[in-house]
Order: structure tokens, then sequence, then C-alpha cells
């Protein structure tokens, strides 16, 4: 199997589980119960945690969070991100120069701290999250999109279709996009993994989504203490953040390479 | 016979360096002129700058008048970036040296056949099926059907240059600008293409600028050539008086060093000595001296040589070619 086909396969099996959660469990992710940390038996295949709730269907049912979470800030990073790469790499001069200095200084500070730093302001909600993890990534797909442009842009086929009167206005949409298009679609991929795997470090250190609602990150933060008690209550939330990472990861490199 | 396009002391620069120098010619309606020169004298430059295409970097003097297919005449110089697009794949047509690069590869072929026509007359996309279908049989593609919706990697190099030829044509210009149309091609796919262009030539009345620097093809398909060295036009005029009676020391350098398979008498090939000058260095006077046999120092090394009628429409540009005929 391919590295693609890999990713892929692995983004289907947790998207099917998140959708289908309340389908592949017997208990609701808020639902408490009398047994508190209780090891994994046949009744709770992971256990419970320390309001005896069900940590299978919490997995399940956080998947949810962190895919909206991750592909929503792909697509707004995208949405930022190819217009800017698009603009600088066509137009070039002095337009490319000031938007490679903005992207620059995006990309030099780091993103999980630059994402603290405006969750602490504004307070976590998945909305909040999508939008800065989006604005905290759009930075690579520009610079990405740029680079792209720019030897799209020296390509013959353009100076044929300059030649033939058309103007930038038809070229960038019909010609410079859809050759970029292959390489914006792994850096999708790549920036879903990168904000599912922010999103969670976010919430473990006590930004992510508020309770009750599962979410990975903060399920990890809490398993952490009780780690001796039952493992499998920070280690199965942790599981599930490395194969979707490892999904979108395994997709993205695959397609682009 | 009315001029379709007319150049003036076009000039031509790339920062401080000077790669043509004055350039005046004239292409008429129907006609097929040549440019010919080494790789380096500047040939290509002078295409693109009569489409508009040279960028910011260049800085263009002189004059390029056209005439338009609606009777207006206009200096392509001095009109605005938005008129020039109108022109552009309209009246003014090009075609590049490789048709594998000219070509998208992420379109079927009919959706870019129609790219000029959509660009500049905008059509349902039924009767752009049928016109690029007509295009393609206008150029001799068998199974147009097919090609239509193949895309380019499937096409061979000839297919590609006849698809080549057939978006140039689709907005049926007045001047068709040929760049080393056949460079790429092999010898037996280059004598249908340019069979097609003289046919095409025949039928729609064009005008067109070859450039190349085969000497064969330009005796033919050219009705005249000029001949292009460091930036200046050093001969023109008629094919049959240029190769018969080549005035220029270079031009009939470039005659000697052309193969010629079926020649009565086995004849050396006897290539022109040294290379191209630097255009940022060029020599004083003719800038052909240091490599001319006829040199004469203290006259061809200081004064620049004007063109000069030797014949009717033929002008050379040697400062000693009564001399050397002599």
């Amino acid at each position: 199997m391919t590295r693609r086909a890999c990713g892929l396969v692995l983004i289907l099996a947790v998207t099917f589980a998140a959708l289908f959660a309340p389908l592949l469990t017997a208990y609701a992710p808020t639902q408490t119960g009398v047994f508190f940390l209780a090891p994994p038996d046949a009744a709770h295949w992971f256990g419970t945690d320390d309001l005896g709730r069900d940590v299978l269907s919490r997995v399940l049912h956080g998947g949810r969070a962190s895919l909206v979470i991750g592909v929503g800030a792909a697509f707004v990073a995208c949405v930022i991100g190819v217009p800017a790469g698009l603009l600088a790499g066509y137009c070039g001069g002095r337009v490319d120069l000031w938007a490679t200095q903005v992207m620059n200084l995006c990309i030099a500070l780091p993103g999980l701290v630059l994402a603290l730093l405006i969750t602490a302001v504004t307070g976590p909600s998945v909305l909040n999250i999508v939008l800065i993890l989006g604005f905290v990534s759009w930075p690579r797909v520009a610079r990405l999109v740029r680079g792209q442009a720019f030897l799209i842009r020296e390509a013959l086929f353009v100076e044929a279709a300059r030649a033939a009167g058309a103007d930038a206005v038809w070229i960038v949409p019909m010609h410079i996009l859809p050759n970029v298009a292959g390489v914006i679609a792994a850096q999708f991929a790549l920036t879903v993994a990168y904000a599912i795997f922010t999103s969670s470090s976010l919430s473990f250190l006590g930004l992510g989504i508020p309770p009750p609602s599962p979410d990975w990150g903060g399920m990890v933060r809490t398993g952490l203490d009780y780690l001796s008690i039952n493992p499998a209550m920070g280690l199965a939330p942790s599981a599930a953040v490395g194969i979707t990472v490892l999904g979108f990861y395994l997709l993205g490199s695959g397609t682009r390479g | 016979m009315v001029d379709v396009i007319a150049t003036q002391h076009l000039t031509i620069g790339f920062g401080a360096t000077r790669v043509v120098h004055r350039l005046s010619f004239s292409i008429a309606a129907g006609e097929v002129v040549a440019l010919v020169g080494e790789s380096g004298s500047g040939k290509s430059t002078v295409a693109l700058s009569l489409m508009g295409l040279l960028g910011r970097s260049a800085s263009v003097e002189g004059s390029i008048h056209l005439s338009r297919k609606n009777g207006e005449t206009c200096d392509l110089l001095t009109l605005p970036e938005r008129r020039l697009r109108a022109i552009r794949g309209n009246d003014l047509a090009m075609i590049f040296q490789e048709p594998m690069a000219s070509l998208d590869p992420i379109y079927r072929i009919g959706a870019q056949i129609t790219e000029a026509l959509a660009v500049h007359r905008p059509m349902p996309q039924a009767a752009l099926r049928t016109e690029a279908l007509r295009l393609l049989r206008s150029v001799a593609i068998a199974n147009p059907e097919a090609c239509l919706s193949a895309y380019p990697h499937q096409l061979s190099g000839g297919q590609r240059q006849r698809v080549m030829i057939a978006i140039a044509l689709s907005c049926q210009p007045r001047l068709l600008i040929a760049d080393e149309p056949t460079t790429a091609l092999d010898a037996t796919i280059q004598a249908q293409i340019i069979d097609q262009l003289r046919q095409l030539r025949a039928e729609t009345g064009m005008a067109v600028l070859f450039i190349t620097h085969d000497l064969g093809l330009v005796r033919e398909i050219a009705d005249r050539v000029l001949v292009m060295y460091a930036g200046r036009i050093v001969e023109s005029g008629p094919t049959e008086a240029v190769f018969g009676a080549p005035r220029m020391p270079y031009t009939a350098g470039l005659m000697r060093s052309r193969p010629r398979l079926f020649a009565e008498t086995p004849v050396r090939i006897e290539p022109i000595p040294g290379n191209v000058p630097n255009p940022a260095h060029l020599p004083p006077g003719c800038a052909f001296h240091p490599r001319c046999a006829h040199s004469q120092p203290g006259r061809c090394d200081s004064g620049t040589p004007e063109p000069e009628a030797c014949a009717p429409g033929h002008q050379v540009c040697c400062l000693r070619w009564r001399e050397i005929v002599a």
C-alpha cells in the first residue's frame, strides 16, 4: 500500500468512528456512573474516568471536535494562504517582497505560543480555535503556493496564454491555480494534522474546548493524574491523536511525493 | 500592398545593455518574411517586442505600427496594456519553439484551442466546440474528434505543434509570428508543418514572420529575408536575391556554413570563426568586423555601416560591399 492509501484508510476509520460514535458505544460521553477509574473490562473496554464516564465513548465522541477543528483550521489557512500566495507569486516584485516579509514574520513566531496567547485573550471555543489555528497556519500555505505560482508563471503555456490576449484575471484562475491545486491539497492534509496536534496541545495546557464536552487533549491531561490507576484513560486519547495525525500526515506527504 | 506591420528604429535594451538597435522593417499582407541569425542575435527579443510581451525590465523605443483587422492603424508601443490585450491573439498571434511546453498539461486540447476565442469573443460551448473541430481540420490533424478530448501528453510533438498553429489561427490574425516553430521537431514532421503553414498562408492571406536559424527552411517558405547580427539587420531582400548573391560577408558566411546535401560538387562546410559578441561589449564600428575575412583595419572598426540599397529591395549594411563584390 502506498503512503497515501494508508493515510486514507486511517482517516476513514477515524471519521467513521467519530461519525457513528453513538452507535458504537452503549454510553453517552457525558453520562457518569458509579464505578470511578475502573480498569478496562468487557463493559468498559477502556475503563472509566475519574467521574465514572466511559473512556471509549469519550474518545470516539472526542474525534468529532478534533476533526472539525483540524479541517476547519486547514480551510481557514487555505482561504487566507492561497490567494496571498497566488498574488505574491504571480505579481512578483514589490507585492511579493511585502507579502514574503509578512509570511516570514508570521512563520518566525512559534505557532503554539501564538495560539496560546490569542486563546488566552479570546477564550476557548471551537470557532475561536479554528480561526486561531487557521491564522497560525496560513503562512506555510502561502509560502508554498507562492513558490509554485512563481514557477508556473514562467511556464511557456502561460506565456502562450498571454500571447493569446489573456490577462492576469484569466491566467491566475485558469492556469496557475489548477496547476497548484495538487500542492494545495497536500498542504491541506498536512495542515489538518498540524491543527489537530496543536489543538490537542492547547487542550492539554487547559485552553481547549470547555468541559464537559469530550476532547482528546483535555482527556490526556486528566488521564495523566490517574496513569497508575487506569492507564487507558490517558493512553487511549493519546493514541487517537496519534492515529489521526499520522493518517493526515501520510495522506499529505504521500500526495506531495 | 498594405503593410501589416512596420517598425521604425525599434531599439530594445535590458538595463544599460542594448540588444536590438534601430530596427526598421515592414511586412506586407500575405507575405512571409524570415528573420534569420545565430542564437543570441536578438531574433526572439524582436518577436516578443512585437507582441508586447517583453516585460517591465525591457526598455523599448521607436515605433511598431500595426494595421488591425478593423482597419485602424496603431502604434503598439504607445498603446495601454488593456488595448494590447485586445490585439494579442486577435490581430497578432504567436507560436513558440517548444510545442511540448506551450500547452497547459491539465486541460484537454479542445479547451485550449478555443482559449483565444473565449478571451476575445465569448460564445456558447457548442459553438466553441464546432470551431475547435474546424481549426483542427484546417491544420490537418488526423481524427480531430479524438484530439479534442486528448490531453497534451497524449499527443506527439508534431501534433502538438499543429495544435499550437490551430490556436494561433483561431482568431484569424493578420500576422502570425512563428518563433522557430520546427526546431524541436523531426525533419519529416518539420516538412509537414512548413507545408501546412504555406498552405494556410495561401488560404487566409495572413502575413507570417518566420524566425529561424535554419536557412534551408527559409529558402522553402520565405518571400523575403532579414538577416540579423548583434541586434541589427545587416542584410535584407527577396529570398532569391539574398541567397543568390549575398552582399554582406556575414550572410555569405551563413550560406557557406550550411550543409548542402544536393550540391553538384561536394562542398565543405565552413563555419564562421568566433562567436556572437556579448551585447554589453559590442566591438566598435561594424559589429561583425572581428569575425570578418574582409575587414579593413581603420575602416571597419571605426565607422558603423548604414543600410544601403545594392539592388531594388535588397539592402546591405557593409562599408565594403562594393569592393567585395568586385
